[in-house]
């Protein structure tokens, strides 16, 4: 069965076989350039360095045989995540990937042809290109095809997170081929007119797109030469390098400082939650509201994959700033709002999945996070309970937040209690529709209670 | 050496008289009507990227030119005066 998402390309696409493995299949019409890519040892290299995934040949029938070339079982990854979810330093990570790789196919004789932000994938804390298909044969003289995709997928967001505002990546969400640079150049300041590569690669490149939008040229005699290319591939890399954001005075990078846990509570917490891991034993862990993934570590330093989402970009680019100083294979921070997750998105609202869709995990970490969603979102219990249910296979590890607490107080001191049902025994009671309770205890010094929970089938 | 340089500084003349002539007739092309695309591809680069591209990676070529060039002359240098004074030594 092919894969949804996998259609664009006429060298290939993703299938899932009878026995449930992601393979893909070469399109005769890839074969040149497949075997120019095994051949030259630009695969290897890249193998090597960490930057492409890897695959083996397979001799597995194929949905169309008649123009397949061969099939490939690539290296299948854990967890899909999409640019939209990413934090500043992830995309940004993932455009130098691009841009480097680039450069070395250009070594070997071969170029991208196509930039694609959703060709790269995080797998063991680091960025990595997942799509074989990418390359074609360089040819002297011809520019770079894939420059417009790398400039809307890449440097227009990064520009605007940068520039303008952090939570400008989400417009990958709504345009899937990258931001438009009209629109990208709209929005950016004024200032950014006075930096010569974001003037040149967006500006000027939206007002060349526009000019040429509905001529026609004979470009045959215009050709690239290889040096051209390579300052241009640079310029690019200069660009991406100089952008920055730093996350300061952020109320949930800031969280740790200002909860009500005292030094003991907090470790206690840890404690039980470690507790709890080590009991349990998950395949994998979700940890939702995971702010710069204190919790998150807990499963991850125990060599559990662990996915650590939060709504607070701060927080996101904390954490994987340290995945990355530290060498973490195990943890992936994404960037999430739990009340307005990533929907399925794309051509039949099927090329990119939804949150539910990548799930359920093992075990889910819900860990001072009710009383957000219930108390400043206006969220049922039972329809948390409901979503949480949904995305879990075994085990939940919750906190429940009791009014009585100072955080929950500071929710409510601006505004009419109107959540008379936000108690603990609700609580358990809508739970208990999903998940039988295998485990609680109080967090000492404190009013919290961490649940484990099991999930049941009613 | 000598050799190198001559053909570092061919080249960047070669790019600098490169874009005044691209830059003279991509102007005049606007006019033209039809159509050769002389590649191959499955992404629509968009003829205005196509152009946008041609012109700065011309500029950023005449950079990177001069970025080895200059990089060459410090190594020659480097290594002329160093085994000069390893020579007097």
């Amino acid at each position: 069965m092919a894969v949804s998402s996998s259609f664009r390309d006429p060298s290939g696409f993703l299938f899932r076989g009878d026995d449930g493995i992601l393979y893909r299949q070469l399109n005769q019409s890839y074969g040149e350039d497949y075997e120019c890519l095994m051949s030259s040892g630009l695969y290897d290299s890249l193998v090597k360095e960490g930057s492409l995934i890897s695959h083996v040949e397979v001799d597995v029938k194929g949905p169309k045989p008649e123009i397949m070339y061969k099939i490939v079982r690539p290296e299948p990854i854990r967890f899909i995540s999409y640019p939209y979810e990413w934090c500043f330093s992830q995309l940004k990570d993932a455009a130098l990937l691009t841009l480097k790789i680039q450069k070395k196919a250009m070594e070997f004789g071969m170029s991208l042809k196509d930039s694609s932000a959703f060709n790269i994938q995080y797998a063991n804390g680091k960025p990595i290109l997942i799509d074989t298909l990418s390359f074609e044969k360089y040819v002297e003289g011809k520019p770079w095809v894939a420059y417009r995709q790398f400039c809307q997928h890449f440097l227009a967001p990064l520009a605007l997170m940068s520039r303008k505002d952090i939570r400008l990546n989400q417009l990958l969400r709504i345009y899937i081929d990258g931001v438009p640079l009209d629109l990208a150049s709209s929005l950016l300041p004024f200032g950014s007119h006075l930096a010569v590569s974001l003037f040149s690669h967006l500006h000027l490149h939206a007002k060349a797109q526009k000019t040429y939008a509905d001529k026609t040229v004979d470009m045959s005699s215009y050709k690239m030469s290889h040096l051209s290319l390579v300052g241009l591939i640079e310029s690019l890399e200069g660009a991406v390098k100089k952008l920055e954001w730093q996350p300061k005075g952020r109320e949930w990078s800031e969280y740790y400082k200002s909860t009500n846990y005292g030094v003991a509570s907090f470790q206690h917490k840890k404690q039980i939650v470690a507790k709890f891991l080590d009991h349990v034993g998950p395949v994998d862990v979700w940890d939702l509201g995971a702010n710069i993934g204190v919790f998150s570590r807990l499963a991850s330093d125990r060599g559990i994959e662990t996915v650590a989402f939060d709504v607070d970009p701060a927080a996101v680019e904390k954490s994987y700033l340290e995945s990355r100083r530290k060498g973490e294979t195990h943890i992936l921070p994404l960037v999430i709002d739990l009340t307005n997750p990533s929907p399925p998105i794309g051509w039949e609202n099927k090329e990119r999945m939804s949150i539910e869709e990548r799930g359920p995990a093992d075990t889910v970490m819900a860990l001072a996070l009710l009383h957000h969603l219930a108390i400043a979102n206006n969220l049922p219990l039972g329809r948390i309970a409901r979503f949480l249910g949904s995305i879990c296979r075994r085990w939940l590890i919750v906190e429940f937040v009791p009014k009585t607490d100072s955080q929950v107080e500071r929710l409510l001191a601006s505004r009419e209690d109107i959540f008379s049902e936000y108690t603990q025994m609700k609580f358990e009671e809508e739970f208990g529709h999903y998940f039988a309770i295998d485990d609680s205890e109080n967090i000492r010094d404190s009013q919290r209670t961490l649940y484990l929970m099991r999930r049941i089938q009613k | 050496m000598r050799k190198l340089s001559v053909f570092c500084l061919g080249s960047l003349s070669f790019n600098i008289r490169g874009i005044c002539t691209r830059a003279r007739n991509l102007l005049r092309v606007v006019f033209q009507t039809t159509v050769v695309l002389a590649f191959s591809l499955y992404l629509d680069p968009a003829l205005g990227s196509m152009i946008i591209q041609i012109l700065i990676g011309a500029l950023a070529g005449v950079l990177v030119a001069i970025k080895i060039l200059w990089s060459r002359i410090k190594m020659w240098v480097k290594h002329h005066f160093l085994t000069r004074s390893i020579g007097q030594k």
